[in-house]
């Protein structure tokens, strides 16, 4: 059986200059990145600001295509898709960033924004109620707060919000860029928990982008490290952390301090 | 010229803000804290957002200028007299002098429009040396302490990566080889490679220096990494101070457990992480009796109502906790 | 230089587009120029000889190619009434016009700076009500009206400044400064909004924990930077004063490109007038051309991306 999704040699070229530079120049955001993620796995994307590793989620998805090089997922290869195919495979695939106060409209109520998500889904008007309920509780939050406008929420209740409108979609695979870089421990690990029990319940497939190894770890069946828009390490996460082939894997392994308190504390 | 006796000591710390709108509440961002540091130790302040932990770095030089209202209360002591007692003139000789500080993103932190030399240079005017010639020498001898080339005195910051702006801002901060440094989550914006290099930075000069540092940070792993001792903060007061292998390996109150419980660990792939349930309290509005005690597991009927004392729990380097239910004769090891 | 093409790209289309709208402007008002130039008692074949002089007989389209033509090869044409050089009378006239406008800005920056930083950091305080309570009344009163006032009280009554006419310094600071008050008003509060919002951002705790004079933290920290938005207004301020030294010109019967535009409107001379508007609208365009490169030299932040 071949992966939910495989990226072969995706490139993502920019052109910079302008203004009062002299000549354009071409910038590799992205260079020659391959990598498959199982159904109901987890890949880690792991890299330092300025690594491409959001161009390439954003080329993953084709929110911002590809320069060359190929994408499929769930067997479909969204470049031969257009318009309404292709916003189908969208609906299948969603994002959730880092940015969790940009990400919802201040001005609609919790109610609103999952209805607008429900209309795109085709889900019938007379079902919104119920299933606004039930995707509610299944990012544990309490269904009377669909009254609300989320400027009164923390930023991890704004995060499930995100959460439940992208699972409003029947996602099978989600794209997690940085989506808890922003919260508090304590609220990240309330994300985390989640993301995990989703998983697990839908059967969900997801790539999990962040800067922190030690996140990336504790979430993650395979990892691949990113640098420069390549990837210089890829593998399952124990073999990624005991081997660490590539040096920057091993910097970036040696400059991620082990907070191992609980590790060493339960046997 | 170290005088290790020399001592910061915060006692009964309060900081209010007013109300932003007439008729809504005044902001309790600190009630009550108490810390001290000594020459030669880094000393963390944790906590979650809002836990009042940034207010209390911006109170000790007294940052928030008198127009937002803010009412300050308590004593900020340092080499045994109250800051807080001090003339303005008095005050601003001890600013970046003996007491320096050190903030989160180093790009916001410095002015946009000057170039590093200058920036790094009026600290020199303000306390030392006026004379151009060794102002700039001196400017040159912290750039190069820090690790950065000469050229950086010419440029602006916005040529600068995150990295060199914080070692830009360490510069500063030890231009007057001062006694005491306020780090204000020094290393959160940045790469991990790059913290790493800061944390060792800050580490080495702390030694070269014989600096007290009070370290500021929400992140576990790094105070672990260059504190001696840890406190914990909770909506506006301390909830848990000790050394820190101490706090990590038994935690006494239910908060700091929590906390530690919450960090993901490469080692823990799968198991579920310890989640507090609910979010910290605003500082507008916070509970009666023990703070916590709504988002506590073990909560009893005595929380609500009354707000538990600092008590002692033995340890080499006292080990302290505010809480009702710590176990009767609970010692940490 | 790719953003000065565009910019001189931009000064272009905006001068033929004033050139356009002051040649359908002055031909849609009524009255013509010969029946000026004739005189009440003309005889119908004298107009026609005169129009035919001028060349108002020809079809509007020529004219208007024809104007276009002379104008970009910088020559304005001649004055009907005078029958001198457009240009000629323009650039004899416009030094006087010119430094109005810069005395008036000049004075609106050097009262507008102080004040607004002095606002700024004391701010809810009676100096900045005070100041708050000028700016009101500042951009309230009209500039003629101050001109007329100032002129009342310094020239008739005290006899300090020359009532009218030009012929120096003195002449020109009465208007100047009816000039520039309004303009301060409104600088003021630029600057003041601009250190107020300044003195919040983070450099400036920076400042006060390194121990910095209070002084400096104000001048050499926030006032560079408040200062940006103060430049951006400027080439648009400029303007303003330009339209307004036109008018105070009447005021103090300064022989300015005011006088010269509004004798020219009376007498329908259409180079004239055409050639009036045209030169004020490239001055307008130069002075924000420089303000632009001035701002991009003075942010390191522009300078460099």
């Amino acid at each position: 059986m071949s992966a939910f999704v495989e990226v072969r040699n995706l490139t993502k070229r920019y052109v910079s200059g302008g203004l009062l530079r002299r000549r354009e120049e071409e910038v590799l955001a992205v260079d020659a990145v391959s990598f498959d993620i199982r159904k109901g796995t987890t890949l880690g994307l792991v890299g330092e600001s300025g690594c491409g590793k959001t161009t390439l989620a954003r080329a993953v998805l084709y929110l911002d295509p590809p320069s060359s090089g190929s994408v499929s997922i769930a067997g479909i290869d969204p470049a031969r898709l257009g318009g309404r195919r292709l916003r189908e495979l969208r609906r299948r695939a969603q994002l959730i960033f880092q940015d969790v106060n940009g990400a919802l409209d201040p001005r609609m109520t919790v109610r609103r924004s999952l209805e607008e998500a429900l209309l795109n889904r085709g889900v019938p008007r007379s079902r919104w109620t119920e299933r606004t309920r039930e995707l509610l509780e299944l990012v544990g939050l309490d269904p009377e707060l669909a009254r609300i406008r989320p400027g009164l929420f923390s930023g991890g209740q704004r995060q499930r919000v995100v959460v439940a409108r992208a699972l409003a979609m029947e996602p099978e695979f989600l794209v997690l860029d940085e989506p808890v870089s922003s919260l508090d421990v304590s609220i990240q690990a309330q994300i985390l928990n989640l993301l995990g029990d989703l998983q697990r319940s839908l059967g969900l497939t997801y790539l999990f982008i962040s800067h922190n190894l030690n996140l990336v770890s504790y979430l993650s069946d395979e990892i691949a490290v990113m640098k420069d828009g390549k990837i210089v390490e890829n593998g399952s996460t124990h073999e990624v952390l005991t081997n660490r082939v590539h040096p920057y894997t091993k910097e970036l392994f040696d400059a991620s301090l082990q907070f191992a308190a609980n590790t060493r504390r339960e046997p | 010229m170290t005088r290790p006796e020399v001592k910061l000591e915060i006692r009964n710390l309060s900081v209010r803000f007013p109300p932003l709108t007439s008729g809504g509440r005044a902001s309790c961002a600190v009630r009550g804290m108490s810390i001290s540091i000594s020459r030669g130790e880094v000393h963390a302040l944790v906590g979650e957002s809002g836990s009042g932990k940034s207010v209390t770095a911006r109170s000790i030089l007294r940052l928030d200028s008198a127009d937002t209202g803010v009412e300050i209360r308590g004593e900020v002591l340092y080499d045994g007299s109250d800051i807080y007692h001090l003339r303005e003139d008095e005050l601003r000789s001890l600013r970046g002098d003996r007491i320096a500080m050190v903030f989160q993103e180093p790009t916001r932190y410095l002015n946009p429009s000057l170039r590093i030399g200058e920036q790094i240079g009026e600290v020199i005017e303000a306390h030392m040396e006026r004379k151009p010639a060794q102002v700039r020498a001196r400017v040159m001898t912290l750039l190069d302490e820090v690790g950065l080339p000469s050229r950086v005195a010419r440029q602006y910051p916005h040529q600068l990566s995150g990295g060199m702006s914080q070692r830009v801002m360490i510069a500063m901060a030890l231009t007057c080889e001062p006694d005491f440094l306020i780090a204000d989550e020094p290393t959160t914006s940045l790469d991990v490679t790059i913290q790493k290099q800061i944390l060792a930075l800050l580490a080495r000069l702390r030694v070269q220096y014989g600096m007290g540092v009070l370290f500021i940070s929400h992140d576990l792993a790094v105070v672990e990494s260059i504190a001696q001792r840890i406190s914990v903060m909770y909506a506006g007061r301390i909830v848990e101070s000790g050394g820190t292998g101490e706090i990590l390996a038994s935690p006494l109150h239910p908060y700091t457990q929590a906390l530690i419980g919450a960090v993901p660990e490469a080692g823990r792939r799968g198991s579920r992480l310890v989640v507090i349930p609910g979010r910290p309290p605003d500082s507008r509005n916070i509970p009666p009796g023990c703070a916590f005690h709504p988002r506590c597991p073990l909560a009893g009927e005595v929380c609500s109502r009354v707000d538990p004392e600092m008590r002692s729990y033995g340890g080499q380097v006292p080990h302290t906790a505010a809480c009702h239910m710590i176990r009767a004769g609970a010692t940490s090891s | 230089m790719f953003f000065l093409l565009r910019r001189i790209g931009r000064l272009i289309l905006t001068v033929l587009m004033v050139a356009s709208l002051v040649f359908i402007i002055v031909r849609v008002i009524p009255g013509d120029p010969a029946l000026v130039i004739a005189g009440v008692d003309a005889k119908p074949a004298d107009i026609v000889a005169i129009r035919a002089k001028l060349g108002t007989d020809r079809p509007l389209s020529v004219q208007y190619g024809d104007w276009l033509w002379h104008l970009v090869r910088l020559d304005f044409g001649t004055s009907f009434s005078s029958g001198e050089s457009v240009s000629h009378l323009i650039l004899d006239r416009f030094p006087l016009t010119m430094s109005l406008a810069l005395f008036g800005f000049l004075i609106a920056v050097v009262v507008a700076v102080p004040l607004g930083v002095v606002s700024a950091v004391r701010r809810w305080s009676a100096v900045d009500y005070t100041v708050m309570a000028y700016t009101q009344i500042g951009l309230a009163i009209p500039a003629f009206w101050l001109g007329i006032i100032l002129l009342l009280f310094f020239s008739v009554w005290l006899h300090l400044f020359p009532l009218f006419g030009s012929g120096g310094f003195s002449h020109l600071v009465l208007p100047s400064i009816a000039l520039g008050v309004g303009r301060s008003a409104l600088l003021i509060r630029i600057v003041r909004g601009a250190m107020i919002e300044e003195l919040q951002r983070d450099y400036i705790t920076t400042a006060r924990a390194k121990g910095l004079a209070e002084s400096r933290i104000v001048l050499r920290h926030a006032l560079p930077n408040a200062l940006f938005p103060v430049l951006t207004v400027a080439g648009i301020q400029f303007g303003y004063l330009l339209g307004g030294a036109i008018i105070i010109e009447q005021v103090f019967s300064l022989p300015g490109i005011g006088r010269l535009l509004l004798q020219a409107i009376s007498a329908r001379d259409f180079p004239l007038i055409q050639g009036g508007v045209i030169f004020v609208a490239i001055v307008f365009s130069l002075v924000n051309f420089a303000v632009d490169v001035l701002y991009s030299v003075a942010n390191p932040k522009v300078r460099v991306r």
